[in-house]
C-alpha cells in the first residue's frame, strides 16, 4: 500500500509537472556545455536568489553566433547532454531546455548556410550533431515519463497498436493503426485496397516462391563459401585435433576459427 | 513533437498546442535588396504563415506584420550515370516586420579577423620555407635532428 501511495504521489507529481504552465525564460547558449537552463521561477515568499547566468536577447541576431565567433576557424564546444543528467530535471526545466537547444540549432543551421554561400568551412560542424543528439535524449527521457504514466493509470503505454498484414505483394509487414476522421465501414473501397490483402495467391504466390527461392540460393551460397573455407584450413593446419574429433560435414567455420591449438 | 501522437483535428475541436516543435528556420542573405524591416528565411515543408508568425513572436519576440511563403523546386542534376537526380524542393519565406524594426544581414567574415588569420598564416609559410632551404642545404645531414652535429 504505501509502495503504491509513492507511486501515486509521483504520478500526481509529474502530471502537476505537465499541467502547470510553464514560463519559459528563453535562454542564449554559446556551445552547448553552457546551456545552463533557466531558473524555475520562485514565489516572492522564498529566499532564494533568482539567478540565471544565461543572457535574455530577444531578437532576429539571435539567429547568429556570438560577434567573437564570426570568420574564426575554430569554434570550442563541450558535450551532449545525457539521458542521466535530463532524468534528474523537472518537466518545465526540460521544456526550458528544449526551446534553448531549439534556438541553438536554428543558430547553427544559418551559420552553416551562410558558410556555404561564402565557400567557406565551417567551423567544427560536429557541433549540430551534438545539439540533435542531446535533443533526442531530451524527447526520450520525456517519452520515458509518459509511458510510465500510462502504464500506472491505464495499463497501456500509449503506441500506436500494430496489426500483421499483407502488402501488394504478398509479403508480410507490421501495420500501424492510424486515427481517420471516417470510419472503415464508411469507406470500403480504401479499406479493402489498403489493409485486407490476403494471403498470397496466382501471381503474388509465383513472385514469393521466386523470391524465396533467390534467399535460399544466397544462403547455400554462402554455405558452399564456408565449406571452401574450412577445406582450405584443414590444408593450412593437417595437425590441428579438432579433424580428429569431429567429421568435417558436421564442423562450421566458426567452430574451428574459434578453436584453439594444442601443444 | 515525436513523444507525443496528436488527436486528429475536426471544427469544433479544441485547439492543439505544440509542446516540443521540431521545425527548423533558417536566416538567409537574400539575393536582391530588400527593405530593411523585411527578413529571408529558409523554413521546414511542414510549415504554414501562421506557423511562421507564432515561431518568430513567441520564441524570438520579433513583431511581425505578414508573412509570405513560396516553394522552390530542386534543381535537375545530370548524375555521372547518365540519368538525372532531382534536389529536394525548399520552401522560403519573406517576413516583413514593424516599420520601426530595422535588420540588415551582418558580415560573418570580418577583414579584422580576415588578416589576422591570415597573417597567422604567414608565420607558417615561412617557417616551412625555411625548412624547405635547410633540406636543400643540409642534404648530406638528411634525416638527422638539428641538435644532431659534430
Amino acid at each position: 500500500m504505501a509502495v503504491s501511495a509513492v507511486l501515486r504521489s509521483f504520478v500526481s507529481g509529474l502530471r502537476s509537472g505537465l499541467r502547470t504552465p510553464t514560463v519559459i525564460q528563453l535562454g542564449r547558449c554559446h556551445g552547448t556545455e553552457v546551456c545552463l537552463v533557466a531558473a524555475p521561477v520562485q514565489p516572492e515568499t522564498s529566499h532564494k536568489r533568482k539567478f540565471h547566468s544565461t543572457v535574455r536577447r530577444k531578437d532576429l541576431m539571435e539567429f547568429f553566433d556570438i560577434k567573437k565567433n564570426w570568420g574564426q576557424k575554430e569554434v570550442r564546444s563541450g558535450r551532449s547532454w545525457t539521458k542521466d543528467e535530463l532524468r534528474i530535471k523537472s518537466n518545465s526545466d526540460l521544456h526550458k531546455l528544449w526551446f534553448v537547444l531549439y534556438k541553438e540549432k536554428n543558430m547553427l543551421l544559418t551559420m552553416q548556410e551562410e558558410c556555404d554561400l561564402v565557400a567557406e568551412l565551417f567551423p567544427n560542424p560536429e557541433r549540430l550533431d551534438k545539439v540533435e543528439e542531446s535533443m533526442v535524449n531530451l524527447q526520450d527521457v520525456i517519452k520515458e515519463r509518459d509511458t510510465a504514466v500510462k502504464l500506472l493509470e491505464i495499463g497501456i503505454t500509449g503506441d500506436a497498436p500494430t496489426k500483421e498484414c499483407y502488402s501488394g505483394l504478398g509479403r508480410r509487414y507490421m501495420h500501424k493503426y492510424e486515427e481517420h476522421l471516417m470510419p472503415y465501414w464508411r469507406n470500403p473501397r480504401h479499406y479493402a485496397k489498403r489493409y485486407v490483402v490476403d494471403k498470397p495467391r496466382g501471381f503474388t504466390r509465383e513472385f514469393l516462391l521466386r523470391l524465396w527461392e533467390k534467399n535460399r540460393r544466397q544462403k547455400r551460397k554462402a554455405l558452399g563459401f564456408q565449406k571452401h573455407l574450412l577445406h582450405e584450413a584443414r590444408k593450412e593446419y593437417p595437425g590441428h585435433p579438432i579433424w580428429a574429433e569431429k567429421d568435417v560435414k558436421d564442423l562450421t567455420y566458426e567452430e574451428v576459427y574459434h578453436s584453439k591449438m594444442s601443444d | 513533437m515525436a513523444t507525443k501522437t496528436y488527436p486528429l483535428w475536426k471544427p469544433g475541436g479544441p485547439q492543439l498546442r505544440i509542446f516540443l516543435p521540431d521545425f527548423y528556420m533558417k536566416l538567409v542573405r537574400p539575393a536582391r535588396a530588400i527593405p530593411p524591416n523585411m527578413a529571408h528565411f529558409k523554413i521546414d515543408m511542414k510549415m504554414s504563415k501562421i506557423d511562421v508568425k507564432n515561431y518568430l513572436t513567441k520564441i524570438y519576440n520579433v513583431p511581425v506584420k505578414e508573412v509570405r511563403t513560396h516553394i522552390k523546386k530542386g534543381m535537375l542534376i545530370r548524375h555521372p550515370a547518365g540519368h538525372k537526380v532531382e534536389e529536394p524542393d525548399q520552401k522560403y519565406a519573406f517576413v516583413t516586420m514593424e516599420k520601426n524594426v530595422e535588420f540588415h544581414f551582418p558580415n560573418l567574415f570580418p577583414d579584422v579577423v580576415r588578416q589576422a588569420l591570415e597573417k597567422e598564416e604567414e608565420g607558417f609559410s615561412d617557417a616551412l620555407n625555411k625548412m624547405r632551404l635547410d633540406k636543400s642545404q643540409k642534404w648530406h645531414r638528411s634525416g638527422a635532428p638539428t641538435w644532431f652535429s659534430v
